[in-house]
């Protein structure tokens, strides 16, 4: 009878403790509470807070603008006539969002909680369930930072270059291929990941005013809202649409839309590789020869990647996705203890960001040689990797030779990777 | 024939000249000189941990000391960007004094000296050149991130690389960092209103060629922000450190000595 | 006492999952809003000439 009644105990708790365990993702938004706290570290002084009604106010501005998880919204101020209807359909979003459909007779939709949620997390943060155990992280979106791209910094990338990313994922990382989706069913995963960011990034500018505003509101809906019905003067109206132009229109449309409108145009050419390229022609060990020269003379490479290329050179950076917040505080990423305030509000533990390893000959954005012309030429956004200004296109494609060219070193196999071109390095 | 050509070009010349040192008609100019009251925060020894570039680092056999804030012997503060307020709300002049129109064609040079970028402030228009050089026999990449602005370039020991800078307009200075060497930090800001100086040595700011009328100004520095605590005499800084100011034709509005308290330099 | 013990560890790997299944990094929280201003905000938005 007692173990029974034991038994039941154990059973009801089990049940209990399950019925607690609150999934992290439910179809809600998060607000950028990391920016939130790093905003208020580097404006007010310690122990100060800005006022929650600002949480508030920014989550129904977001709301407005871009609605729910289940309910997608994007902010087309022109109507049919808007430009950005090129970049986003509604339709698409609709595809990408909501609840996963099992019924297959149905058209899909919540294809995102379905293929990329449980990484990139509901809002688009890079803190899904399982992000915290993968390296590199998943990319958190909001900061409108992409690494793999045909256009330079500061440009977003193409559909191409999201849909490449899909097709192919990224190899050497946690982010799968998609290859076996249909193309619309990508396309409309691209178009949800540029509203993800989109949407992140305004909230963003939105959290950055704050400390500018000194505690009144962002848009003051009271100018013409007044409680009692009454007719807001034309003063009231003049302010209330001076803040809707700078909060929306350039805060939103301006820095942010317009971007992803031009970026078609920003694309990097990529001029045609000399025919020493090919690894037929008799001048190519000569063309490599010349690589291995840039790459420690011009190319400055093995400062980072090292002089052997395993990665073993500069190994304390972080990338921006951590930067942005770990340097505006006085946080010690390795210590815990100073930045336990960020933890608390789901930000993950900093992790150094590594070199390549250009030894194993994986390339995350593509090994094709045109990706690693683009990615020397513009450098990797939000990562230390630079762009090589001064280097020449056919001294790009001489670095891209060696790089390909370079010896195959499993570094996995006996402890640490033996330079085996240690003969070669030039100082 | 040709001589007078000459004579008379030169003495366009000289007359253009001498026309941006004497405000002009229609045209006005703002001095001042920033000095700090009371205690000068302290700069700390960088950062420099036990990076393999030690040595070419070191200035004097020493590890330098951050250079965030800089006075002289008198207190007067260098690197406070004083610039025609662009942000919400404010009126700024459709058009730019002629003289300004050539500064958009001069290449700015960004050095690296001993593991620091020099100059440690500077102001850039949109669509120019910057030759990014390194004059230190290691190499450096330079990142420059801005609101508006984004780039990473890889610069070897003693060479250089020139970008062209894109056509956006930024509000506030924003950072150029060495991923390398990563104590290396210096500012700039780019934006094609070209009402900016950037407080010298002595703590001296001038702004020359502004349109006459009412317009704002904003004091900013790296280490303070928006400067709102600066004492100016006759003028209440607002929250975002800007005044109100009327430029006069033919007139230079001079704001004496601008006072500004230590401590808003410390967060 | 088979199908008893068997009981028991069936118990034990279900709390063994919960507890699995709710170690989890802590979250941000999700964000709040007021539904009627969104409304009004999205209605002056539509209503706003845009150039
Ligand atoms: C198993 C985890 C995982 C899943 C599932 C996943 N991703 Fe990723 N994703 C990652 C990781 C990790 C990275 C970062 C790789 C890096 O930084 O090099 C990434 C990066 C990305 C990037 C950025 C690429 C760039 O150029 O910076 C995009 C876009 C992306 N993922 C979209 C998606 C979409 C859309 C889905 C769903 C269809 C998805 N991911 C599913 C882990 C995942
Ligand atoms: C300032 C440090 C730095 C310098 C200098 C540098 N790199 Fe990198 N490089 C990196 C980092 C960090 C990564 C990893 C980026 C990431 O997280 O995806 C990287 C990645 C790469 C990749 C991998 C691209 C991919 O698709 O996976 C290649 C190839 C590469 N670098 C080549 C070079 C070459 C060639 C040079 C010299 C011209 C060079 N790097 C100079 C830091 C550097």
């Amino acid at each position: 009878m007692f173990r029974l009644f034991f038994q039941l105990t154990i059973i009801s708790s089990a049940l209990l403790v399950t019925a607690g365990c609150e999934r992290s993702e439910s179809p809600v938004f998060r607000f950028n509470s990391v920016e939130w706290v790093k905003q208020e570290k580097t404006h007010l002084a310690d122990g100060e807070h800005f006022s929650e009604e600002y949480k508030t106010e920014i989550g129904t501005i977001m709301t407005a603008l871009f609605g729910t998880p289940d309910d997608p919204k994007f902010p087309f101020f022109l109507g049919d006539e808007d430009p950005a209807h090129d970049i986003i359909t509604i339709d698409n979003l609709r595809m990408a969002a909501g609840p996963t459909r099992v019924d297959k007779r149905e058209p899909a939709s919540g294809l995102y909680r379905e293929h990329c949620a449980h990484c990139h997390g509901i809002t688009g943060n890079g803190a899904g369930d399982t992000a915290a155990s993968l390296e590199p992280y998943p990319r958190d979106f909001r900061l409108g930072k992409f690494k793999f791209k045909s256009t330079p910094l500061r440009s977003p990338p193409t559909d191409h270059d999201l849909t490449e990313i899909l097709v192919n994922g990224i190899p050497g990382s946690a982010m799968p291929s998609f290859r076996t989706l249909p193309p619309e069913q990508i396309q409309s995963l691209v178009e949800y990941v540029k509203y993800l960011t989109m949407r992140g990034q305004f909230e963003r500018f939105l959290l950055g005013e704050l400390a500018a505003l000194d505690g009144e509101p962002l848009i003051d809906l009271s100018l013409v809202d007044k409680p009692d019905g009454e007719e807001p003067s034309d003063d009231d109206i003049e302010e209330f649409e001076d803040q809707m132009y700078t909060v929306i229109g350039e805060g939103l449309q301006e820095r942010i839309i317009d971007r992803w409108l031009r970026t078609e145009r920003k694309v990097t050419k990529i001029e045609p590789a000399p025919p020493e390229f090919d690894l037929k022609h008799d001048g190519h060990s000569q063309f490599v020869q010349q690589g291995r020269e840039l790459f420690f003379a011009k190319g400055n490479c093995m400062q980072c990647h090292g002089d052997t290329g395993v990665g073993d050179g500069q190994l304390n950076n972080f990338d921006d996705w951590t930067n942005d917040w770990i340097k505006s505080a006085e946080v010690d990423p390795e210590d815990p203890a100073t930045y336990s305030d960020f933890s608390a509000v789901g930000a993950l533990p900093p992790r150094p960001v590594k070199p390549r390893n250009l030894t194993r000959h994986y390339y995350r954005g593509g090994d094709h040689p045109n990706d690693l012309y683009l990615r020397l030429r513009n450098g990797i956004e939000g990562t230390p990797m630079p762009a090589s200004t001064a280097m020449t296109s056919d001294e790009i494609w001489a670095v891209v030779a060696y790089v390909r060219a370079m010896p195959y070193l499993d570094s996995n196999k006996n402890g640490a990777a033996k330079p085996v071109n240690e003969k070669q390095v030039m100082r | 024939m040709k001589r007078v050509f000459c004579c008379t070009l030169l003495f366009v010349f000289c007359v253009s000249m001498s026309s941006v040192a004497l405000a002009q008609d229609g045209w006005g100019n703002l001095t001042g000189q920033i000095v700090i009251s009371g205690e000068v925060p302290e700069n700390q020894p960088e950062d420099v941990k036990d990076n393999p570039d030690k040595a070419v680092c070191l200035v004097d056999g020493k590890i330098p000391l951050d250079d965030g804030v800089v006075v002289n012997d008198k207190n007067q503060l260098r690197d406070v960007y004083v610039m025609m307020y662009t942000g919400r709300g404010a009126d700024t002049p459709d058009t730019y004094h002629p003289s300004y129109d050539a500064q958009k064609e001069v290449k700015l040079t960004l050095d690296n000296v001993k593991c620091r970028f020099v100059p440690k402030a500077s102001f850039a228009r949109p669509g120019q050149t910057l030759i990014l050089k390194n004059s230190d026999n290691v190499g450096h990449n330079c990142r420059i991130a801005t609101m508006e602005h984004e780039h990473n370039v890889n610069i070897v020991k003693n060479a250089a690389s020139e970008i062209v800078l894109g056509e956006e307009s930024d509000k506030i200075p924003g950072e150029v960092k060495c991923d390398i060497h990563q104590w290396m930090d210096a500012i700039i800001l780019i934006r094609d209103n070209p009402y900016v100086s950037i407080s010298d040595k002595d703590g001296k700011f001038k702004i020359e060629n502004i349109p006459a009328g009412d317009w704002k100004f904003q004091f900013w520095h790296k280490k303070g922000g928006y400067l709102k605590t600066i004492e100016v005499k006759g003028y209440e800084p607002d929250r975002r450190g800007t005044i109100e100011t009327t430029i006069k034709s033919g007139e230079t509005l001079d704001l004496g000595t601008l006072s500004l308290p230590g401590e808003a330099l410390t967060k | 006492m088979v199908i008893r013990n068997s009981c028991f560890l069936i118990v034990l790997i279900v709390l063994m999952g919960s507890f699995v299944g709710c170690y989890q990094r802590t979250v941000a929280p999700s964000l709040t809003f007021d539904q009627k201003n969104a409304e009004t905000l999205d209605n002056e938005i539509k209503k706003m000439e845009w150039d």
